[in-house]
């Protein structure tokens, strides 16, 4: 346990000193800006659109930054070699590996903290002079937004690390963990879409029942996404039985670096 | 031989000059393509993958889209708009501006069907606001002479709102109850419309429509009097103006027209949606 612990808080020190603060400071000030401007263009709900528009970003760039995190810290050191070294002291490999993700998942959860604090007060000032007829919701659905958020967030990182343990080239971690990204957040909306699309695709019936082994490798990462609560401030707008999607998302992290921690302690450095 | 000083000038100098002589010399084929109204709207499956499996930020960006370039546009160039409202309305159908700019604009404008559309679909996802199974209600009576459907929706529109209970409620009944739609009170509706409006392009747009609706009264205000005069049911259009009680027939600005059906004046509904574009 002490050595995960020490592990942990070296992971972080080393992602604190690739310039995190300058980063989350630049972050902080673009989601302002971005959510500020995009409240212009509504004329009627210009909090909710500042928020929506603010929630993509964070969903957007927190994750590619979890992902670089990850591979500078586990790809980029087999690239070096310092993996060497760091795999010398006296603890598995196992250890090492959680500990890294470990302090990226939190780095993340922070930054993402802070840039939904950022985000609130710009919402508060961007709707501030027009009464909408349906208000945002900061408090509790708030909250749940973002944490389901940082549970999406957690499951690309696990993604990222299971690629790292075997990956022999650093950018593979970055490509397939954003492609993992994109396909495990598009899969269910746009078969839900094709579905209604009937001049777009003849048989959508027929690609639904084809894509629905998806569902059992892919998480439905689109369903962790909940902001419809906090934009319309309605809490019955949660999908039905939410402890599933937590589950859902925990236990396909555990499966993720569980294949990792496997792969890992086998792993051959020449 | 080294590549330096003059030498290296030079064929610098004579490779940039074939790079220019060709980059301005060759012309793209001409393609032959069919004429096509309005530009291109992505489906939502596919906007969904472009924005990354984000389907929330495909639905603001395109509302932007329509917002800053929609407004004053009607007539045949608004097929583009339609496809773009329902587009938003697929992805994220609780959309407030979309449903609100989709009704007052399309449903205006000639696009009926495509905005009745787009309002059912904000009222099953926005389960708590009145507004949209009004403007649905509404929508229905005027255009549709849906009579009993209209007073449905009003109704729904009256169990979400305590405040305005029984107002919505008296609205229904007097559209079951098939009193003529008005258009003075339609008019009056969107002009109360046009003035909340923060948006100056929304509200060229509504104005637009708001002369569209001058000229269906002026229609039938001059029915009114030709059947008050001559004593019998205007049996033509044309009779308006061959008995003097019109000089000339109003011009509709969304460039759509009025029509006279069952002895009504109404206005004329954008019928052929799509490729084809509208022909006239």
């Amino acid at each position: 346990m002490n050595s995960l612990l020490a592990d942990f808080r070296l992971a972080v020190l080393l992602i604190a000193r690739s310039r995190l603060w300058l980063i989350a400071a630049s972050l902080a000030g673009l989601l302002a800006s971005i959510a500020w401007l995009s409240a212009q263009f509504s004329p009627r709900q210009p909090a909710t659109v500042a928020l929506d528009v603010g929630l993509s970003f964070i969903r957007l760039v927190v994750p590619v930054l979890a992902v670089l995190h990850i591979q500078e810290l586990l790809a980029r050191e087999v690239d070096r070699r310092q993996i060497l070294t760091s795999l010398t002291y006296p603890r598995s490999r196992a250890v090492f590996l959680v500990a890294r993700y470990a302090a990226v998942v939190a780095v993340a959860a922070g930054l993402t903290l802070l840039l939904a604090m950022v985000l609130a007060g710009v919402v508060g000032l961007a709707g501030g002079g027009y009464k909408q007829s349906t208000p945002v919701a900061l408090g509790l659905p708030y909250a749940l937004t973002i944490g389901s958020a940082v549970l999406d967030f957690a499951v690309v990182a696990a993604f990222a690390t299971a690629l790292a343990a075997v990956a022999t080239t650093p950018n593979l971690v970055l490509l397939g963990g954003i492609g993992f990204m994109i396909a495990a957040r598009s899969a269910s909306t746009i078969v839900q879409l094709l579905e209604r699309e009937h001049d777009l695709v003849k048989g959508a019936q027929w690609y639904q029942q084809g894509l629905q082994w998806v569902q059992w490798i892919l998480p439905d990462l689109a369903a962790l996404d909940v902001r419809p609560v906090a934009l319309y401030g309605k809490l019955e707008m949660l999908p039905q039985a939410p402890w599933a999607l937590v589950l859902m998302a925990l236990g396909y992290i555990s499966v993720l670096l569980i294949l990792a921690c496997m792969r890992f302690e086998r792993r051959q450095f020449a | 031989m080294k590549l330096t000083g003059r030498t290296g000038c030079a064929l610098l100098l004579a490779a940039y000059l074939a790079f220019a002589l060709g980059a301005k010399g060759f012309a793209p084929p001409r393609l032959q393509a069919a004429e096509v109204p309005g530009s291109v709207v992505l489906p939502a499956p596919m906007q969904t993958a472009l924005y990354l499996g984000d389907r929330y930020l495909a639905a603001n960006v395109e509302t932007t889209r329509v917002l800053t370039t929609g407004g004053p546009i009607a007539g045949i160039a608004q097929d583009y708009f339609d496809r773009l409202h329902m587009t938003v309305a697929a992805l994220n159908p609780c959309h407030e501006d979309n449903y609100y700019v989709a009704n007052s604009l399309m449903a205006w404008g000639g696009s009926v069907d495509p905005a009745l559309d787009i309002l059912r679909a904000a009222t099953r996802c926005r389960f708590w606001d009145e507004l949209p199974p009004f403007f649905l209600g509404f929508d229905l009576n005027f255009f549709k002479r849906e009579h009993r459907l209209a007073k449905e929706a009003l109704f729904e529109a009256a169990a979400r709102s305590p405040e305005s209970r029984t107002t919505f409620q008296r609205i229904g009944l007097m559209y079951e109850a098939e009193i003529y739609p008005d258009p003075r009170m339609a008019q009056a509706f969107l002009k109360a419309q046009r003035d909340q409006a923060r948006d100056g392009r929304l509200r060229q747009g509504l104005d637009i429509r708001i002369g569209r609706l001058a000229g269906l009264v002026t229609l039938q205000d001059a029915q009114a009097d030709y059947e008050r005069r001559f004593a019998q049911p205007l049996q033509s259009p044309n009779d308006l103006l061959t008995r003097g009680v019109l000089k000339a027939f109003p011009t509709d600005p969304v460039g759509l027209g009025y029509v006279f059906e069952d002895g009504r004046f109404a206005l004329r509904e954008m019928k052929i949606r799509g490729i084809e574009g509208v022909r006239k």
